[in-house]
């Protein structure tokens, strides 16, 4: 890796989008910064993954086949344990279905890639 | 007095009189009274009995008058009969309970009757029972009212008109009425006068300044002006409806049916009318088997017979005009045939030769043998009416008017709440429903007599309250109106637009009216409009999230100097497939906005093999799901086909996202066939998923636009041309698709299109030919 001094664990996102497009450059992105990334097509494909990983944060999506953000989100935040903080990234963002699984942000698409990885990193654990 | 006494021309046996009057008059429909000069009842006709609800065993004949009487109207009634047996003629309306105890109002004439005629023997009074009048009277103060609220309730639009007098617009009914088009009335060019026949318009202009200073116009009568010239009688009102399109609103009655029917009773009523209205009555009678005949003073003075003249019937034959004769010699054998009353009128030629008319009427009894005994008859002068008279029977008339149009009113109002296509409902101040119209039964569920049994706040949940506060004067509340809902029979809850008012009647009491209209449709619509908006948007911000967030990311590169040539094209590759997606989906959505429009599609035929085709696309939307297996079962040899392949790929795919959305996995089998019909062969191609299915009432609907089923929810609107998008390329295609479906095991959506694959390139080279 980097000559920088890099922590102990290293710091993870998991990105939950159902358009392949997006989950690519989001990998690359985030990867860019020194990120782990997982990346899953669904809720449904992301909530089984979230038994064998355990992401810093979640940027999810809201429109999704199978199971959408918001129906994953609840089903995440039912499930005992540590929650990550989640970041909607979604093209409806200011819905009132959105604000019920209380994001800890909400980036509007068409976005810029800056503000989503600065969003990302400020809500990485201390 | 003796059979064999002469007959006296100048006085009636006493005796001859009271039994001439009691024949005469126990055929009219009157109650018919005799008294004497000690004020007895001497003797009364048969109605009398039946009208004054008198026990078969009681009698009033040898009682005093006053008897039939209350206490309170006995002075003037009494004044009456004294003037009476002074040779005048009154006439008089009172109140007077029957024997039963039923109050009637009776218009009664009090008349002298045999003897001289400053000094009568008898006073007769004919007592007609107007209780119908008075009550029709006060039935048109209820219609003034029902007619107001009609137009309160806004159920009846008639037509707009401003104060200036200009019609602004107005309802078919009005159109037909005066035989004005619409366009020619929206042209602004009609006044209130230029629909008014010219004697009445200075009554419209007065109608109007009633309306400006006091907001409401009684109802008036005119005659309507129409377009071919023709006029109409019309009743006409209005009210004030400020802030509304125009100054007021106005109805217009047709009276047209009422004039006639008017006019008919008027014939029937003039024959009494006259009898009772008449100054004297002249009384002759005849033995049938001598001839002989003998009168009255009063009959003799009415025919102009020279006192002293001998009675006879050639006498009465000079007297009679000729032309007239024939006629009333009929009319009397006819009564004589039917044994029953004869009426008729006729003209007397005086000596001076001056003409009068009179009015006769009278009856032949007859012994056991049917053989005629004795004909008698009364005669009355009906040639000056005077002054009085003619106002008393303009009164009568006005009162006849008013009484039919109470009931026209009534059944006009009935049939226009009955007809209205809203739902209507009529509530009393308490909420307690008191009416409902047909559109109201079928809205709530339940019939007119079960919905009267309800509070308003038993279909309409607390906290939405339908009605307005009362007001305080007899003018309307203002509209309330809202969007709620409402509960059917079995509990069902439907969205509706509600309007209300609040009217205050003439006797004080409060009504409201509300109008109920079903929006639950135009939700649902508007709901998946929205949905469709949101998803568009949705699939256009994607890969516009994809170029941007792709583009920043390869500036990051730059700058970090760690962009690789590989990744570049990759980026590349990966932007111009996004703006594929976007170019695609806009194309899409064109096509559905077409579509949805059920504008014809220009098909471009050309003949492909559809069974690989339908493999590609269904590879295409494997890679879009996890959990559910798509199969392609296509005959062995090629399925070619002349289609449209852009469109039917539309129509594939969407039956594959259809199946993907509605079900949570499984199997979807995508099968092609040849079947072959009469009309030749056909490719049939089903999609069949083990989804969540459809419910079989909403079977028939799933082709219709802005339709989902009952069972779907929150499963997300499509931007995609939908199933009705899917029938309408089909169908230009020449073919059909049909559903079977049931809830729990899945859904099978078949389309079958009559496949030529020659014709197509036929077809090609005829249009190339053309060119």
């Amino acid at each position: 890796m980097s000559a920088v001094a890099s922590p102990a664990r290293r710091k993870s996102v998991m990105i939950v989008d159902d358009d392949p497009a997006i989950r690519e450059i989001l990998k690359e992105a985030f990867r860019d910064q020194g990120f782990v990334v997982i990346t899953a097509s669904n809720g449904e494909v992301a909530f089984r993954a979230l038994s064998s990983f355990d992401p810093d944060v979640i940027v999810l999506d809201i429109h999704m086949p199978i199971m959408d953000g918001v129906a994953f989100a609840a089903a995440y935040q039912a499930r005992p344990g540590r929650h990550a903080p989640i970041v909607v990234f979604s093209t409806a963002a200011d819905s009132q279905r959105v604000r019920s699984i209380r994001p800890a942000s909400v980036i509007m698409k068409p976005c810029d890639l800056d503000l989503l990885i600065a969003t990302v990193e400020r809500q990485l654990p201390a | 007095m003796t059979e064999d006494k002469e007959p006296d021309s100048t006085t009636l046996p006493q005796a001859d009189t009271t039994a001439l009057v009691q024949t005469l008059l126990d055929n009219i429909s009157d109650r018919v009274t005799v008294i004497n000069r000690d004020g007895v009842i001497v003797s009364m006709n048969d109605p009398a009995r039946r009208l004054m609800e008198l026990e078969a065993d009681v009698s009033v004949v040898g009682k005093e008058w006053s008897i039939l009487w209350p206490p309170s109207s006995h002075p003037h009634i009494r004044e009456a009969i004294s003037r009476a047996f002074g040779g005048a003629v009154e006439k008089l309306v009172s109140m007077a309970p029957t024997f039963a105890g039923n109050h009637r109002w009776w218009e009664t004439v009090v008349a002298p009757v045999g003897g001289d005629r400053r000094a009568p023997e008898h006073v007769v009074m004919i007592s007609r029972d107007i209780t119908g009048i008075q009550d029709g009277q006060r039935a048109l103060e209820v219609s003034r009212g029902r007619f107001k609220r009609l137009y309160d309730a806004n159920v009846i639009g008639m037509f707009f008109v401003n104060l200036d007098g200009a019609v602004v617009t107005g309802n078919q009914a009005f159109l037909s009425m005066t035989r004005l088009g619409r366009a020619e009335l929206e042209a602004g060019a009609v006044t209130q006068e230029s629909i008014t026949a010219p004697q009445h318009r200075a009554r419209v202009r007065r109608a109007m300044e009633v309306l400006s200073s006091l907001d409401v116009c009684e109802p008036y009568e005119k005659d309507l002006l129409r377009t071919d010239g023709a006029r109409v009688p019309v009743l006409v009102g209005a009210a004030a409806t400020p802030g509304d399109i125009a100054d007021a609103i106005a109805y217009v009655v047709d009276l047209t049916p009422l004039r006639t029917a008017e006019r008919e009773l008027r014939d029937r009523e003039r024959q009494l009318e006259l009898m009772l209205s008449a100054g004297t009555i002249g009384l002759w009678w005849g033995d049938m088997r001598t001839g002989a005949l003998r009168w009255t003073d009063e009959y003799r003075a009415i025919m102009h017979e020279p006192p002293g003249a001998e009675p006879s019937v050639q006498s009465w034959r000079r007297r009679a005009h000729p032309d007239d004769r024939d006629a009333i010699e009929q009319e009397f054998a006819r009564s004589l045939a039917e044994r029953t009353v004869f009426d008729v009128e006729y003209r007397i030629v005086l000596d001076d030769g001056s003409v009068r008319w009179v009015h006769s009427t009278g009856r032949t009894e007859f012994d056991d043998d049917g053989t005629p005994l004795r004909s008698s008859g009364l005669v009355i002068d009906v040639t000056e009416r005077t002054s009085a008279e003619r106002a008393r029977m303009e009164a009568l008339q006005r009162e006849r008017d008013a009484q039919g149009i109470a009931i026209a009113a009534e059944a006009q109002f009935r049939s226009l709440f009955n007809g209205a296509a809203e739902s209507i409902l009529v509530a009393d101040d308490g909420g307690r429903i008191i009416a409902a119209n047909p559109g109201a039964e079928e809205l709530l569920g339940y019939p007119e007599r079960e919905l009267t049994t309800f509070n308003i706040n038993d279909v309409a949940p607390r906290g939405h309250l339908l009605l307005s506060p009362p007001p305080r004067a007899e003018h309307p509340s203002r509209v309330r109106s809202g969007e709620h809902e409402i509960r059917r029979r079995g509990g069902e809850s439907v969205r509706v637009e509600s309007r209300s008012r609040a009217v205050r009647t003439a006797d004080g009491s409060v009504l409201h009216y509300i109008s109920l209209r079903d929006v639950s449709e135009r939700r649902l619509f508007e709901q998946i409009h929205q949905e469709s908006i949101d998803s568009i948007s949705h699939d256009l911000k994607n890969p516009l999230a994809a170029i941007r967030a792709q583009a920043q990311l390869l500036g990051r590169r730059v700058e970090r100097n760690k962009l690789d040539e590989g990744y570049l094209i990759e980026a590349m590759a990966s932007i111009n497939n996004s703006v594929e997606r976007m170019t695609t989906q806009l194309d899409d959505l064109l096509e559905v906005a077409r579509l949805r429009a059920g504008a014809p599609l220009e098909l471009r035929r050309v003949n492909v093999d559809l069974g690989q085709l339908v493999t590609q696309w269904a590879a295409d939307y494997q890679r879009t799901t996890e959990r559910h297996i798509i199969t392609v079962e296509p005959i062995e040899e090629p399925v070619v086909c002349s289609v449209d392949v852009n469109r039917i790929e539309r129509v594939v795919t969407n039956l594959l996202s259809n199946a993907i959305k509605y079900s949570d996995g499984g199997v979807i089998r995508v099968v092609i066939r040849w079947e072959t019909t009469e009309a030749g062969r056909v490719m049939a191609l089903s999609v069949i998923d083990q989804g969540l299915g459809i419910p079989e009432a909403d079977l028939p609907l799933v082709f219709e636009r802005f339709r989902r089923g009952s069972n779907i929810d929150g499963r997300g609107g499509g931007s995609g041309i939908g199933l009705a998008g899917v029938r309408q390329i089909v169908q230009q295609h020449g073919g059909t698709i049909s559903v079977e479906s049931k809830v729990g095991e899945g859904s099978a959506f078949t389309v079958r299109i009559p496949c030529v694959d020659e014709e197509p390139d036929k077809q090609n080279q005829d249009s190339a030919r053309a060119q």
